[in-house]
């Protein structure tokens, strides 16, 4: 009986799996067949022959190489700059508990509830008021701070027990050492999981860039992928595949090691109850 | 090592007063347990005392300099945090030095010296490499423990230092506990709900209850002599009987009558009840057995009167205990009887002098 | 991802609508007219001209920006390269760069958007004498509103069939040519899928419903359009023309694909035997199709018949200068992505637009691209009528709507009369204002 469950249980994780694996798998199947097999009849699991024109296409006509840098800068810029915002904020208020906090936290509350979509035009004026608009600066101060991160990050800290702060503080450590020597360590896992949420959410962020960038040294990943999507023209799905591919690929590596990190982190900072 | 002298010491959070007036003198070397009950106000003043909380008004002084205004990790103390709470992301090393150098500012050189020097005291030298989650719950309260040692510090508080430990752990390390603060011989706090910690551990014990002081004394002085209600109902294990005496004078003994100018409550302890052939002036009170309860040495016969109160019977071993539903009548010689004022809930004194009138019926 | 981004969409044309109101002085009433000035008074060094596209027209762009730069070495040309997909995203980019004072002075328009930039931006006419002598005047109707030349067709398409021939072979449903009428296609269609066993046809509904419906009534010799603005189709001929999808739908003969990608994909894929759509698409379905069947594409078919005008799809330059050195500097570089070569590189080799420009349709039908599906639009030389043709610009969106929504419900087998003359009602109170 307990076997049979056992073997239920494994199969049942087996079909979520393959379920959920399938549309990479297909992805990457599509990017490496020859146009015509992109809907051929019928299931075809493996082309009938391996064709990278659409990697040419997408890495030189999608200037992808270029797009990634871009990518990369303008992710990595935001996530720095969120990390120094959210985390000071998420520890003040999760640990300290006045008036002023009181108020800030409902802010924040609040602004979790404002889709991104409705500040999209507002940001679009701000920036060129400021004079960034089309420059990596357009692309990464509107997103500065995250009223998410904060939220997540200071759920974080909240479960870190209040002795363990006033230990540090006996110990004489103040705020700012109280914080990165304790409390950072200790939501590590937290906000190890927000960076990965961040910077997979801003690599992939189409609607931004789309507004805020008009020259093509620009082009984030998305937008790069966009003119093999066009509506008049019809799709170049092997190129878009392709193109999905490369982008996708730095994603998936950070993830697998983020996954690591998150098991250790998760494993090493076991609050003791 | 400096005493401890508390004075007057206020707190309120917001409108609940936590602290109304506390003063307390422990003297230097002597070991102190603060027992009352959750929402006492006993961990306030552990803080206060610590340096994390400021009082409203009072004072707290160590060898007569005020504290005042000196932040935590520059008073001379040290404290054992309830749960501990090690760094859950340092070695037992990490967790010993931070204060060291940070607080005492030694260099890291010198503060893993000490924290070696006291780890070999404790005989914990093997945990210094290892994490709280690699640790027992008794390894993690000795690296606690040799976390506030490790200041030399002429005062140690400690905050409830034996909870979530299991029963056997709990009664080994309070013994060694104890010793070890005697053996370094700092002034020292501890602050508990557990009257057999509070008792197996401390010279003295301060009941707490709603942010005042009952009553400060030996742990025989609380236990024979209560001052007051809530030490008499709170102290002992079982505590102290407690029968209120309605306005004609009745209660639940049956053939007495008390008369007083006030309302009164009296007192028995279990062990001065007992089950056997009662002498000719004692008095009975009798109820159906709820439950007895062996200890090893003896057994407690719970019981339940007419009245509705629950009454604690101590006997022998060997004797003959009743079975449960059946009913009983046990007695108490006068003497024992002790009366307290249900107004101001002192105690007033036993029979003979606390002026009250006694009819037999 | 599609899903995600229609609400954002929606927020970003609210948005948009409400940024034209209030933005620095590019409120409707605060544009004026400006005429282009002769250009040989301007001095190209005080100008920097602004020209904003999307992806299909970067090769022209580039090709222009060379001879312009050739032109005018002094000259400051910024490109904004719009990395949308539709139209609609692309005319919400600008219109929100104008609104913080960016006016581009040279930009794509859909051709069905025209009335929209027209009323609410007032742009010059552009200086069609000034396009290259092999341009193809008969587009030019395409971008004319009101007698006057707004914008200069470049990159052009009509709806179309896509025949899968192989299909039609195997079942015996003869041959692609031979499908003029609603009728012909039917009976073609019921031989397929009485051999597949599902729906051959597929005429998505989202996209483009409104220019297939206009190629439908206008291919059967009827009315869209008054000359007026004011709907057209809600008379006999055009409720037949436009009944295609519900008859289809009644005897399961369509295949329900609502995203024109998904039905194209469907074609290409071998599912749908025959796909409505646009000429644009021929070289991309080439593409995907290679050598996996026979397939061809031919004119729309009509309910009786007949060969009527197509409305022109796809998109032309429009001249959005407030200055007039820049607007004369944006026309001579209209003549430029509109010169041989760049029509070349608009509409050839991996695009299939008509070529605007006699010279270049000439070399792409004699290119070794050619082939006999590209044909079909490099040799495309009938007339064409403007897309729409719709009074009051600014409810073209909620137009198009009107169409997806009646389309839709045709698709799903609502009752054909009733379901158009609600959409003419809803058209006819859209424009009427």
């Amino acid at each position: 009986m307990r076997i049979l469950s056992r073997a239920a249980v494994i199969v049942a994780i087996c079909g979520a799996v393959a379920v959920s694996l399938f549309p990479f798998y297909w992805m990457v199947r599509t990017s490496v067949a020859p146009a015509d097999e992109t809907f051929s009849q019928g299931i075809s699991w493996v082309p009938t022959r391996i064709d990278l024109s659409g990697y040419g296409r997408a890495w030189t006509s999608g200037e992808l190489g270029r797009a990634m840098v871009v990518g990369l800068v303008q992710t990595l810029g935001i996530l720095a700059l969120q990390l120094v915002t959210c985390v000071p904020a998420a520890y003040v208020l999760a640990k300290v508990r006045n008036r002023a906090t009181g108020v800030a936290l409902t802010m924040v509350l609040v602004g979790l509830l404002v889709p991104s979509q409705v500040t999209l035009i507002p940001l679009f004026v701000g920036v060129n008021v400021l004079g960034i608009a089309d420059s990596i600066s357009g692309l990464i101060l509107p997103f500065c701070t995250s009223t998410f991160g904060i939220y997540l990050i200071r759920q974080q800290i909240m479960s870190i027990p209040d002795a363990l702060l006033d230990a540090a503080r006996a110990d004489g450590l103040g705020h700012v050492r109280r914080l990165t020597s304790v409390v950072i360590p200790i939501a590590a896992p937290g906000i190890a999981a927000f960076s990965v949420f961040s910077v997979f959410a801003h690599w992939n962020e189409y609607l931004w860039p789309l507004l805020a960038v008009r020259s093509a040294e620009l082009r984030t990943p998305p937008l790069a992928l966009a003119a093999f999507q066009q509506a008049d023209v019809g799709y170049d799905y092997p190129a878009l595949t392709a193109g999905a591919v490369i982008v996708t690929a730095p994603i998936v590596v950070l993830f697998l090691l983020a996954q690591r990190q998150f098991v250790h982190g998760m494993s090493g900072t076991e609050i003791t109850e | 090592m400096p005493t401890v002298e508390i004075t007057a010491i206020r707190k309120t959070f917001g409108e609940v007063l936590a602290l109304d007036g506390i003063g307390l003198t422990v003297q230097d070397g002597e070991n102190v347990a603060v027992l009352g009950p959750s929402g006492s106000g006993k961990s306030t003043l552990l803080r206060i005392i610590a340096g994390l909380e400021t009082p409203d008004a009072g004072d707290v002084a160590f060898g007569g300099v005020s504290q005042r205004g000196i932040p935590a990790h520059r008073r001379d103390c040290a404290i054992v945090f309830q749960q501990f709470a090690l760094y859950p992301h340092m070695t037992a090393m990490g967790n010993i030095t931070t204060g060291l150098r940070y607080g005492l500012g030694l260099s890291k050189s010198a503060a893993e010296a000490r924290a070696r020097e006291v780890a070999t005291v404790m005989r914990v030298e093997h945990l210094l490499a290892r994490k709280p989650r690699q640790m027992s719950g008794g390894q993690r309260q000795r690296i606690a423990l040799a976390r506030a040692l490790a200041r030399r510090s002429g005062v140690v508080l400690l905050d409830e230092p034996l909870s979530g430990l299991d029963a056997q752990l709990h009664a080994a390390l309070r013994v060694e506990i104890a010793a070890m603060l005697r053996q370094v011989g700092a002034t020292a706090l501890n602050v508990t709900h557990d009257q057999l910690d509070a008792m197996a551990m401390a010279d003295r014990i301060a009941v707490i209850n709603e942010g005042k002081i009952e009553q400060v004394g030996t742990p025989d002085d609380l236990y024979d002599h209560p001052d007051s209600l809530f030490v008499a109902g709170f102290v002992g294990s079982p505590p102290m009987n407690l029968l209120p005496v309605e306005s004609e004078g009745e209660s639940s003994f049956d053939a007495v009558q008390v008369k007083a100018s006030e309302s009164v409550t009296l007192g028995v302890r279990a062990e001065h009840l007992t089950l056997a052939e009662p002498a000719a002036d004692a008095w009975p009170v009798s109820g159906l057995v709820v439950l007895v309860e062996p200890t090893g040495v003896d057994r407690v016969v719970r019981m339940r009167t007419d009245r509705g109160e629950a009454i604690a019977i101590r006997c022998p071993a060997g004797t003959a205990t009743p079975a449960p539903g059946t009913r009983i009548t046990a007695s108490a010689p006068p003497g024992a009887v002790r009366v307290f004022s249900q107004r101001t809930g002192r105690h007033l004194g036993g029979l003979d002098d606390a002026g009250v009138a006694v009819c037999r019926r | 991802m599609r899903r995600r981004l229609l609400p954002a969409l929606s927020a970003l044309t609210a948005g948009s609508l409400l940024l034209a109101g209030c933005g620095p002085g590019s409120g409707p009433a605060a544009t004026q007219v400006t005429a282009p000035t002769d250009v040989a008074k301007c001095d190209p060094a005080k100008s920097t001209l602004t020209i904003s596209h999307q992806p299909p027209a970067a090769e022209a762009v580039a090709v222009a920006k060379q001879r312009m730069a050739a032109r005018y070495p002094n000259l400051k040309i910024n490109v904004n390269a719009l990395q949308t997909k539709t139209y609609d995203e692309f005319t919400r980019a600008v219109v929100a760069d104008i609104a913080v004072g960016k006016r581009p002075d040279l930009i794509i328009s859909g051709l069905g958007q025209i009335r929209f930039w027209m009323e609410q931006y007032k742009p010059a006419p552009i200086d069609a004498a000034a396009l290259p002598a092999t341009y193809r005047k008969q587009f030019l109707s395409a971008g004319t509103l009101d007698g006057k030349v707004y914008v200069a067709p470049a990159q052009v398409s009509v709806p179309m069939m896509a025949v899968n021939q192989t299909l039609l072979r195997k079942a015996g449903a003869g041959d692609a040519a031979g499908i003029r009428t609603y009728d012909d296609l039917i009976a073609a269609a019921r031989k397929v899928t009485a051999m597949t066993r599902r729906p051959s046809v597929t005429v998505a509904t989202y996209n483009i419903p409104d220019w297939l419906s206009q190629g439908f009534v206008q291919g059967a010799g009827g009315t869209f359009v008054t000359g007026d603005g004011r709907p057209a189709f809600g008379d006999k001929l055009g409720g037949d023309a436009i009944s295609l999808w519900s008859r289809l739908k009644r005897e399961d003969l369509e295949l329900g694909i609502v995203m024109d990608a998904d039905s194209q994909a469907a074609f290409a894929g071998g599912t749908a035997a025959f796909l409505m759509t646009s000429s644009a698409s021929i070289a991309g379905l080439q593409k995907s199709i290679g050598d996996s069947f026979e397939w061809m594409p031919v004119d729309l078919p009509t309910v009786n018949g007949q060969r009527g005008p197509m409305p022109a799809g796809g998109n032309g330059w429009l001249v959005l200068s407030d200055d007039p050195c820049r607007a004369a500097f944006a026309n001579t570089m209209i003549g430029d992505l509109l010169s041989t070569d760049g029509v070349m590189a608009a509409s050839g080799t991996s695009y299939s637009y008509i070529p605007v420009d006699s010279a270049a349709a000439e070399r792409l039908l004699a290119s070794d691209a050619a082939t006999p599906q590209t044909k079909y639009a490099w040799g495309y030389d009938r007339e064409l009528t403007p897309w729409g043709g719709w009074r009051r610009g600014e409810v073209t969106g909620q137009i198009v709507d009107a169409f997806r929504t009646m389309a839709q419900r045709l698709q799903s087998g609502a009752d054909a009369g009733p379901t158009i003359q609600t959409a003419v009602r809803a058209i006819d109170s859209l424009v009427s204002g």
